[in-house]
């Protein structure tokens, strides 16, 4: 193999000689006899260098588990943690020994049912079966008062730190709303056939029908959305109240005083359990 | 006393080790190939035979590791590196062929993965680089007289700091054609590349040195 056929310069040929002189690099003798041993016996461990060290400081080898999966595990523990503490509190019967019976799926529950908390979960249609209004609450935050016959979907209880807005379909029927005092920063939406209600801290009553829906605002104040014009927000005050419809105009004016009335026992009756859970 | 074997290679398919040393395209001796048989007994993990193959290389791994590298101790973790993946390849030897084009292209491998680790980043070359520099000012090229030493001390350390100054594909061409006596042909093949890219190299590294050293054409 000819590597000549190309003349070098003086300074390149002078650093070929110079190369070429460089002086051996003999392996230390304790290193040669370890190493020869090992060779001859087979034995030789792993070098570092065929497992570099990950950036560590001291060049120890982090094992995989530790370096990545540990870390990953404790994420989704801490996250897991973090998921189940900021629930909201359960929903439950305000009043266990109320004669109140409401519909979970297909069974019936009575308000002392112990099994009933378990399946009040947000999502769940529920529906107050017999003559007596069923009063639902989650702990400081949230008492519903849902009236014979009507139909709802429930909603999450409003989480403790985290996405704390949640939403309530109702479909027929009326639900009375008292807020307590862990609602504060919480939000719930209350949606009808006809409008969506932007609860943030109020009592209020909420009566609907397939085609019409009343809002009646005892304190606080609501945002409402027509469906029909979701552009539109009103803003509806306590002692107000907004009819719409859905094919007819809507209109405010002040709320009702049997509803007046009811919201005002209702806030004043649940209030104080609020504080007090 | 350890037998002493200067870096020498031999084209492939030689049978034996009958004939005498031979030099490279710069003229250094190079490793003797072992006869066919030798190597037929370290195929077989003959544990004199290993010991006998270890010897005559070991200097010769050690010595390419620690200029590539530019120090001494991790020039000894490839070292190990290097005999043991031999020791698991044994069974793939091929005993008709010299064995140091294929210790040349482990040894290069190894010095790769050094220098993709985290140990061989730029910024931390200056003092293995003072290592191997510190190295050669102990250990004189020639016996003629201590100034005569010291000055080739010197310069050998000036030039083993310019070629660790080079850039990795450079430095090893470099070295493994003047410094172990490779063709360009074995190094094409030793390294997995063409020949016309390690001439090219060849040319650039030598190129480079000259600027690093401040040497005028």
């Amino acid at each position: 193999m000819s590597d000549t056929n190309e003349p070098l310069g003086p300074r390149e040929q002078r650093l070929v000689t110079e190369i070429s002189a460089l002086p051996d690099v003999p392996a230390r003798e304790d290193f040669r006899a370890r190493l020869r041993a090992q060779f001859v016996a087979g034995e030789i461990p792993e070098t570092s260098s065929e497992a570099p060290a990950p950036a560590g400081g001291d060049g120890k080898v982090i094992p995989f588990a530790v370096r990545v999966a540990f870390p990953l595990a404790l994420a989704a523990v801490l996250a897991g943690l973090f998921v189940v503490l900021n629930r909201g509190p359960a929903w439950h019967a305000l009043d266990p020994t109320s004669v109140a019976r409401l519909r979970v799926g297909d069974q019936v529950y009575a308000a002392s049912d112990p099994a009933l908390p378990d399946v009040l979960r947000g999502g769940v249609h529920v529906q107050v079966e017999g003559e007596e209004p069923f009063d639902l609450a989650s702990a400081g935050t949230l008492v519903m008062q849902i009236t014979p016959g009507t139909g709802l979907l429930l909603p999450d209880p409003p989480a403790r730190w985290w996405n704390r807005s949640s939403t309530c379909t109702i479909e027929d029927g009326e639900v009375r709303i008292v807020t307590g005092p862990r609602f504060a920063g919480a939000r719930l939406h209350v949606d009808s056939p006809v409008a969506m209600v932007d609860v943030t801290g109020t009592t209020l009553a909420v009566i609907c029908t397939p085609t019409s829906t009343c809002v009646c605002v005892f304190e606080g104040e609501v945002a409402i959305m027509e469906r029909r014009d979701l552009e539109q927000v009103h803003h509806v005050p306590g002692g107000m109240r907004r009819t719409m419809y859905e094919s007819k105009d809507s209109y405010s004016g002040p709320i009702l005083d049997m509803e007046s009335q009811k919201l005002g026992m209702l806030r004043d009756a649940m209030l104080p359990k609020l504080i007090d859970e | 006393m350890r037998p002493v074997f200067r870096t020498h290679f031999l084209a492939p398919g030689i049978s034996g080790g009958s004939g005498g040393p031979a030099t490279g395209p710069s003229g250094r001796i190079r490793v003797e190939a072992p006869p066919r048989e030798e190597l037929e007994k370290v195929r077989a993990r003959d544990p004199e035979a290993l010991g006998r193959f270890f010897d005559r290389y070991i200097d010769a791994i050690h010595g390419l590791a620690a200029r590539m590298l530019g120090n001494p101790t991790a020039a000894e973790d490839v070292t190990q590196e290097v005999f043991l993946k031999v020791h698991r390849a044994l069974d793939r030897l091929d005993s008709s062929r010299d064995p140091w084009p294929w210790l040349t292209a482990i040894t290069c491998n190894a010095c790769r993965e050094v220098w993709r680790g985290r140990h061989h980043k730029a910024g931390e070359r200056t003092v293995p680089l003072a290592d191997l520099a510190d190295w050669e000012k102990n250990h004189p090229v020639s016996n003629d007289s201590p100034e005569r030493d010291l000055l080739g001390a010197e310069r050998a350390a000036a030039v083993q700091r310019a070629i660790t100054e080079l850039p990795d594909t450079l430095r090893e061409v470099v070295l493994l054609h003047d410094w172990k006596g490779l063709s360009h042909q074995e190094i094409a093949e030793a390294l997995g590349a063409t020949y016309p890219a390690i001439r090219k190299r060849y040319s650039r590294a030598l190129q480079a040195l000259g600027d690093i050293l401040g040497e005028a054409p």
